[in-house]
């Protein structure tokens, strides 16, 4: 349990049991408490990022960089000021051209390092030893592995229509190889709603309900 | 019966996934935890590390994923401090900073390390990839201070630290993005450093693909990679707790889709008896 030492403490510990609860009740019904729990959630969430918008993001990296004198950091003010321009439907324009900045930017930095990481990379992964491996389930895994990549992206080739022995056959392999990863998918995020679960009701019962203690002294 | 069971509210299920958990965590099972391949890539690339060792580890996690992730960034701490490595916490979430406190303080408490010497908690910067790419060959490009305000250059451990070329290992604790596609990207692939990371299981099937591909050295897949990890660190927590409810949550779910199944099926050949009945 966490120090439950100062009556705030406490107060905070209890509101927070109370909305989880709140959240919970849904499942029976929508009432008035979800209700309740899902303004608070949505104000304070607004709140929250605004604050840490301006805080953690503006002062430090515009307002901090001006004060100290780098005047470089004016030319992201004025870009920055530009895109508020789409707000005035006369002067949207003007908000293009820091978007098309922007969007130059973010396509130089991703071609580059999209193409290393995730692409060249796994492309290398894929290419594994079919035959004289050290033992079978090695074997057996890596074809698994170079025809699940081959029949999928053969699935997604739609300049040939999905029929005959080679695309039809490797297009009907390359779905199933899709569902079962779906399916995969699907499992781990069962796992993680869950989780979340047992994370409310390990709050609940090591440190909402013994919270108690603090009242009995 | 089938019928009914058809028709069955859906407020029953959840009251028995709801007993489903609670159960177990009132009357633990203590169901045994067997550690998998990438949970022990983990703990060797940590158990390989020298004495005296830097370790970056990026909090990039909230409030919402700690049940999966805080307990796999503890367990690491455990182990980084029992082989006498040397932690640097960054966060690419605001909340991340708060729970790297959080467990630079309980774990170094326990195991009597010094902050500024033993470890120090960088805090959080925003921009994500940004951040990891602005780093570079110096810290001191983006940190300047530590989470509590404290100069960079005045924390002794930070002598030792420029780039990300100082690392012995970089750990990610990630519920999404920003987090590990973007450490894959800078720290794995650009600059080569041993990269571990431990993930919520929603984002677990993306991040396979690193690990077979071997940009990542070993990966902890939501609460039972942390649990695992944790038995495997032989000091076990709330994940470990959390398993007996998670795996019997599993088997009561996986139950619903068979009956569901077999209900789906029943119905479909009742539904054709009829058909041929009024033809």
């Amino acid at each position: 349990m966490t120090e439950t030492s100062s009556f705030s403490q406490v107060v905070g510990l209890w509101v927070g049991g109370f909305l989880t609860l709140c959240v919970f009740s849904f499942l029976y019904k929508d009432n008035v408490f979800y209700k309740l729990a899902e303004h608070i959630f949505v104000g304070v969430s607004a709140g929250y990022w605004m604050c840490i918008g301006f805080w953690q993001v503006l002062y430090p990296n515009l307002w901090g960089k001006l004060q100290a004198g780098d005047w470089r950091y004016a030319l992201a003010a004025i870009l920055g000021l530009m895109l508020v321009a789409r707000l005035v439907p006369r002067i949207a324009w003007v908000g293009r051209w820091p978007l098309a900045f922007m969007v130059g930017i973010f396509a130089g930095f991703n071609i580059v390092y999209t193409m290393q990481a995730q692409v060249l990379k796994q492309v290398e992964a894929t290419l594994v030893p079919l035959w004289g491996n050290p033992d079978v389930a090695t074997t057996l895994l890596n074809w698994i592995l170079v025809l699940g990549v081959l029949t999928g992206l053969m699935y997604f080739y739609f300049s040939v229509e999905h029929k005959g022995p080679v695309f039809g056959t490797a297009a009907r392999i390359g779905i199933q190889v899709l569902m079962i990863a779906f399916g995969a998918a699907f499992g781990y995020t069962v796992m993680a709603r869950v989780s979340l679960l047992i994370g409310r009701v390990m709050y609940l019962q090591d440190v909402w309900i013994k919270t108690l203690e603090f009242f009995r002294g | 019966m089938l019928r009914r069971l058809a028709d069955l509210d859906r407020r029953w299920i959840f009251l028995v996934v709801a007993l489903a958990v609670v159960a177990p965590l009132v009357w633990p099972l203590r169901l045994p935890i067997e550690p998998s391949a990438p949970t022990r890539g983990v703990y060797a690339a940590v158990e390989a590390l020298p004495p005296g060792a830097l370790v970056c580890m990026s909090f990039d996690y909230g409030p919402g994923t700690k049940v999966e992730c805080h307990p796999m960034a503890l367990a690491a701490l455990r182990h980084a401090f029992r082989k006498e490595a040397k932690v640097v916490a960054i966060a690419l979430w605001p909340e991340g900073a708060l729970f790297a406190r959080e467990a630079l303080r309980q774990v170094g408490a326990e195991m009597d390390r010094a902050e500024g010497l033993d470890y120090v908690n960088l805090g959080y910067k925003s921009g994500g990839e940004v951040v990891l790419r602005g780093i570079a060959d110096d810290f001191r490009n983006i940190y300047s201070t530590d989470l509590a305000g404290r100069r960079v250059d005045e924390l002794p451990l930070m002598s030792r630290v420029r780039g990300w070329k100082s690392f012995d290992l970089v750990c990610d604790w990630s519920m999404g993005n920003p987090g590990l596609l973007q450490h894959v990207r800078v720290v794995a692939t650009q600059y080569g450093r041993p990269l571990v990371a431990g993930v919520t299981a929603v984002t677990a099937p993306e991040a396979y693909p690193f690990l077979n591909s071997g940009q990542v050295q070993g990966l902890l897949s939501g609460l039972r990679g942390a649990a695992e990890y944790e038995v495997m660190v032989g000091h076990p927590g709330t994940a470990t707790r959390g398993m007996d409810a998670q795996s019997v949550v599993h088997f009561v779910i996986a139950g619903f889709i068979v009956v569901a199944n077999l209900l789906y099926f029943a119905d479909r050949r009742e539904r054709r008896r009829r058909q041929e009945r009024n033809r």
